[in-house]
């Protein structure tokens, strides 16, 4: 796979919370709220008032993602 | 014509034991449904193996559908492990393209989708661009 602009710090970051919600920052190199579940990270957002993130679920990093939904 | 272009999001995987970048169709939207906009942008994976949009229904929930109102369908993947979803009407926008269509909502999914009939269709061509690690959306 072609090295191409890797950030490993935040790749590394985003690693430590594989099976979880995450809200990222627009420039998706920060992370700015984590949840294990969707509910957990709105409750999260709601509380500390965090605005202007993007929602990203970060899959199992030990599984390949064969999604093909039908 | 104009063309969404997007960078692939880099995501993280273990090969050999080593933590390594998978570059991947990720790409952010907006959802709206019943006049009300999810507060955040969602990064769905853009799947061209799915037959439709997948999210979970939590998702819908928060803009306000009931969600088991909508039209029951069951989604089959890999292994053909089938799961329950219901239907809905919503509306996607894509930086300053939006477009009506439909979405299934799950509370056993938790990857949002975007597949072939409900996004890809709204698009005069999809361009996975493997060697740019880009995707490429044709309007």
């Amino acid at each position: 796979m072609k090295n191409k602009s890797i950030n490993k710090a935040f790749l590394q970051e985003l690693a430590q919370h594989e099976n979880s919600y995450v809200l990222l920052s627009k420039s998706e190199n920060k992370i700015l709220a984590v949840g294990k579940d969707l509910k957990t990270l709105l409750k999260k957002q709601e509380a500390k008032k965090i605005t202007g993130g993007v929602l990203h679920y970060v899959p199992p990093i030990d599984a390949a993602l064969s999604l093909q939904c039908r | 014509m104009p063309v969404i272009k997007f960078d692939y999001f880099v995501r993280p995987s273990i090969e050999n034991k080593k933590l390594i970048g998978i570059f991947s169709p990720i790409v952010p939207i907006r959802l709206s449904a019943q006049h009300k906009m999810y507060p955040d942008p969602i990064n769905c994976f853009v799947d061209s193996g799915a037959d439709f949009n997948l999210m979970p229904a939590l998702i819908g929930e928060n803009l306000g559908l009931n969600i088991k109102k909508g039209e029951k369908t069951t989604h089959i993947g890999i292994g053909n492990v089938g799961i329950i979803a219901y239907k809905h009407p919503v509306k996607i926008f894509v930086n300053g393209y939006s477009f009506r269509t439909f979405t299934n909502f799950s509370y056993d999914h938790k990857i949002p989708i975007l597949g072939r009939y409900g996004f890809f269709d709204h698009f005069k061509k999809v361009t996975f661009n493997q060697k740019k690690f880009q995707l490429e959306l044709e309007h």
